[in-house]
């Protein structure tokens, strides 16, 4: 695995000295904080509703924070593909694969160096909009086992839909077409849930075990199940499979 | 050649660096090659120097002797100018000497360079060929190029490789000799009518006498290995017809690959128009 760290350190540079990094960053953080605003605001309004008797589960972190996590899946399902689409994709363009091809190391080592690296990136991201909860910490308190699990869920989630946009960035070496094969990839693993109800009992159960959605709302109302934890591990660990194969069969097509 | 950077597998046949086989021992073979493919694999983003510290470290340097490697590649391939300068804004030439610094940074036994001055201008294709010749010796440098001339003024051996065939290999000099199937001297004239042509045509061991290219030049052709330019020389300064030129055309490279690729189907004068 030598050559991982190495190509590791080369994807942060690249990443950080890019626009699209910030641009997408600032994006998320402008989207992230008008919900956070807005879910503020509609549980101030409540509060002064029901004048001082809260129902028992009356709480800021589920009345805020759980459907902003809710909904910051949704931006993440945007935002990923742009994060990961020149990871490979831009290596085609400018002809860098053959460089990195032709040295020793292995495709494997390509392919979790730069996971590595967009890896970071991404917590990053979510370490500074940590700064959401910490805030209202300031002034009330919070559910920090409800938060911790619903963090946990995002990092998993995250690290899932990355794999997913590497995987893509490997079949092609424009970033639009990288991008929107990943965006697609992520949205069909989004909405296979949806058909559940009106499908036949034998598929009921394998469309719920690979809907993003239901496995991720279990950690974000709290409950650390390892089947959701092994689920979203594990469709990481499949999709970069999948990089490394899609980088090893190029040699032969 | 790609199959001999590892970047393509072989559908048949072994190939191996330094004794590495490409196939099985990937790896190994890959930290004793130095490639520099026909487009510069270059990160516009990252300045010279920290372009060929990533290289190094990716081609298995020790982090504590990159520094050293670094500097050793950019004083040889002379980048010293722009190491600090960004990728993105060096020029064609540049990043031609920065593609070939990026291959012998780690310094391997072996390395395949293609077209290496291609999109330079004369002096820089003058510099770069005589880096190219620093590294004879401690190197084995294979070198693919289409300027034929550059492969007789730089290299050692010469491999013709023709629809995938390797067609010839040897030296130059030897290519060229074993090709030759006469001496050819090109004479050019004041007044080359007036029977020259016969005089010519009946000295002793001379073949052929045809007209050249230019006016009043002739094609001696004389059987092989034989210096007919003395005798040539007195006939016609002898027969009053001005003598302005002489000449003895050897084989350029290009008419031994002419030669070869096409089996010698071409007509027999064909080649010979082009010598000189």
């Amino acid at each position: 695995m030598r050559g991982t760290f190495v190509i590791a350190q080369k994807e942060v540079r690249q990443i950080f000295s890019s626009p699209i990094a910030y641009v997408a960053l600032a994006m998320f953080f402008l989207i992230e904080g008008y919900l956070f605003f807005s879910l503020v605001g509609v549980y101030s309004l409540q509060v002064l509703q029901l004048q001082g008797t809260p129902p028992p589960d009356f709480n800021p972190t589920r009345l805020i924070f759980t459907p902003l996590y809710q909904d910051t899946t949704f931006v993440l399902l945007l935002l990923v593909p742009v994060l990961t689409m020149r990871l490979v994709s831009e290596e085609d363009r400018a002809h860098t694969m053959e460089l990195l091809a032709t040295s020793p190391v292995t495709a494997t080592a390509i392919v979790l160096g730069k996971y590595l690296a967009v890896a970071a990136l991404f917590l990053v991201l979510l370490a500074i909009s940590a700064y959401m909860p910490l805030s209202l910490a300031l002034i009330g308190r919070l559910d920090w086992g409800l938060l911790a699990a619903t963090y946990l869920g995002l990092v998993l989630l995250g690290g899932a839909f990355l794999a997913v946009g590497l995987f893509a960035s490997t079949l092609n070496e424009n970033q639009i077409v990288s991008a929107a094969i990943g965006f697609a990839l992520l949205l069909i693993f989004w909405i296979l849930g949806f058909a559940q109800q009106t499908a036949s009992p034998g598929v009921q159960p394998i469309l719920q075990a690979l809907s993003l959605a239901t496995h991720f709302s279990n950690l974000a109302g709290g409950i650390i199940d390892t089947q959701d934890v092994l689920f979203f591990l594990s469709l990481a660990g499949f999709f970069l499979f999948l990089g490394v194969v899609a980088l090893e069969s190029r040699r032969w097509r | 050649m790609r199959i001999l950077t590892g970047f393509l597998p072989p559908t048949s046949g072994q190939a191996s660096i330094d004794g590495c086989d490409v196939v099985e021992k990937p790896l190994e073979a890959k930290r004793r090659l130095g490639y520099l493919p026909e487009v510069v694999p270059l990160y516009e983003d990252f300045t010279a120097v920290e372009y060929l510290k990533f290289v190094a470290r990716l081609k298995g340097v020790e982090r504590r002797k990159v520094a050293a490697a670094v500097d050793r590649a950019i004083t040889l391939c002379a980048v010293t100018a722009v190491a600090d300068r960004l990728v993105r804004n060096l020029s064609r030439g540049y990043r031609q000497r920065l593609g070939l610094a990026q291959a012998i940074v780690h310094d391997p036994p072996v390395l395949i360079l293609d077209e290496p001055t291609s999109a330079m201008d004369p002096r820089q294709i003058v510099e770069i060929r005589n880096v190219i010749k620093g590294l004879r010796g401690s190197h084995t440098v294979i070198l693919s190029t289409h300027i034929l001339p550059e492969a007789t003024a730089v290299c050692d051996r010469v491999i013709i490789i023709n629809e995938g065939k390797v067609v010839a290999v040897d030296t130059y000099e030897q290519l060229a000799a074993r090709l030759r199937s006469s001496e050819k001297t090109l004479v050019r004239a004041a007044r080359p009518d007036g029977g020259l042509t016969d005089r010519l045509r009946n000295l002793p061991g001379v073949v052929h006498v045809t007209p050249g290219r230019g006016p009043g030049e002739l094609m001696v052709e004389a059987v092989l290995g034989r210096d007919l330019r003395e005798e040539i020389a007195r006939t016609i300064v002898g027969s009053g017809a001005g003598l302005l030129e002489l000449r003895p055309l050897g084989m350029s490279l290009e008419d031994v690959f002419l030669r070869l690729v096409t089996h010698e189907e071409a007509p027999a004068g064909a080649t010979e128009d082009r010598g000189g």
